[in-house]
């Protein structure tokens, strides 16, 4: 499994009410307010054809990087496969106030689970967010 | 009408919410709660206040400034007075945790509910909320309120 520095990931599943980038909207406060800015946040929605796309955020920055998923869109499906439905999807990785974010997404997600990293469920997208992190650094 | 317009923060502009501890939550407690969250209020545009009882029908109050970094906490003791006329606008007795703010107040409540007591949220215009104003603009007077005590 890829070693991501974050002990926790929080999954939030959107739909036609609530997409992606709303459900990271509602934490982004949170997430602003955490002392040294130690998380990293992936959306993932569908793009033109059978494209997906993630949207990432890091922490310490502010940027925002939008990369279609292209070779792992396969991959990306499989995963996505292994969740409950979801028009899009948002991933929250943190060591800290991981209760906050939860609470937060509580409401207004249409589904949430959180998982320690090292969880073997979660292994797939630790893999796959591994590959994308490793892509941004190329 | 507000009053008071306190450092930082444009009195047309924010909302206050003031949350009841009890024996489960402290106000202490209720305000680490949301730390991050006011931390992530940009600008630090964000007041905090704990209100616990004090001796003789007093309050003490423990403000924090967002706009300041390292916040600087302010502690003050409440005069009797005032005390009562807070006492009287509030569902319970203290202690409470007061936050004023001019963003994100949505996600603020939405933490709270559920570990405080009772919950509450104004709009700076509220005329009820001038006495807890007064309170807050102890901010912006310690110097007045340690010559009264």
């Amino acid at each position: 499994m890829q070693a991501l520095p974050y002990e926790q990931i929080i999954i939030a599943g959107g739909d036609e009410d609530v997409t992606s980038g709303e459900l990271f909207e509602w934490v982004a406060p949170l997430l602003a307010g955490i002392p040294g800015g130690r998380w990293m946040s992936c959306q993932l929605e569908p793009g033109p054809g059978e494209e997906l796309i993630a949207h990432l955020r890091e922490g310490a920055s502010g940027a925002v990087l939008s990369l279609p998923l292209g070779n792992h869109t396969a991959e990306a499906r499989e995963i996505l496969g292994q969740l409950p439905d979801a028009q899009s999807l948002t991933m929250i990785m943190l060591t800290d106030f991981a209760s906050q974010a939860v609470t937060l997404l509580d409401g207004i997600a249409r589904w949430m689970n959180i998982y320690e990293l090292g969880q073997r469920e979660v292994a797939p997208l630790v893999n796959l967010l591994g590959a994308i992190a490793k892509l941004t650094e190329d | 009408m507000a009053r008071v317009t306190l450092s930082g923060l444009p009195a047309s502009d924010f909302q206050l919410i003031i949350a009841g501890g009890g024996e489960d939550a402290t106000p202490a407690e209720l305000l680490d709660w949301v730390s991050p969250v006011l931390r992530g209020v940009e600008g630090g545009l964000w007041l905090s206040c704990e209100v616990n009882p004090g001796g003789r029908g007093t309050l003490s109050a423990r403000m924090r400034n967002g706009a300041m970094a390292p916040h600087l906490a302010l502690c003050a003791s409440i005069p009797r007075g005032q005390a009562r006329r807070l006492r009287r606008r509030l569902p319970k007795p203290a202690p409470f945790a007061v936050v004023l703010l001019n963003d994100h107040a949505a996600q603020v409540m939405a933490l709270l509910d559920g570990m405080a007591m009772w919950l509450n949220v104004f709009e700076a215009d509220d005329p009820s909320i001038i006495p807890i104003l007064d309170m807050l603009a102890l901010w912006r007077r310690p110097e007045k309120i340690a010559a009264a005590s």
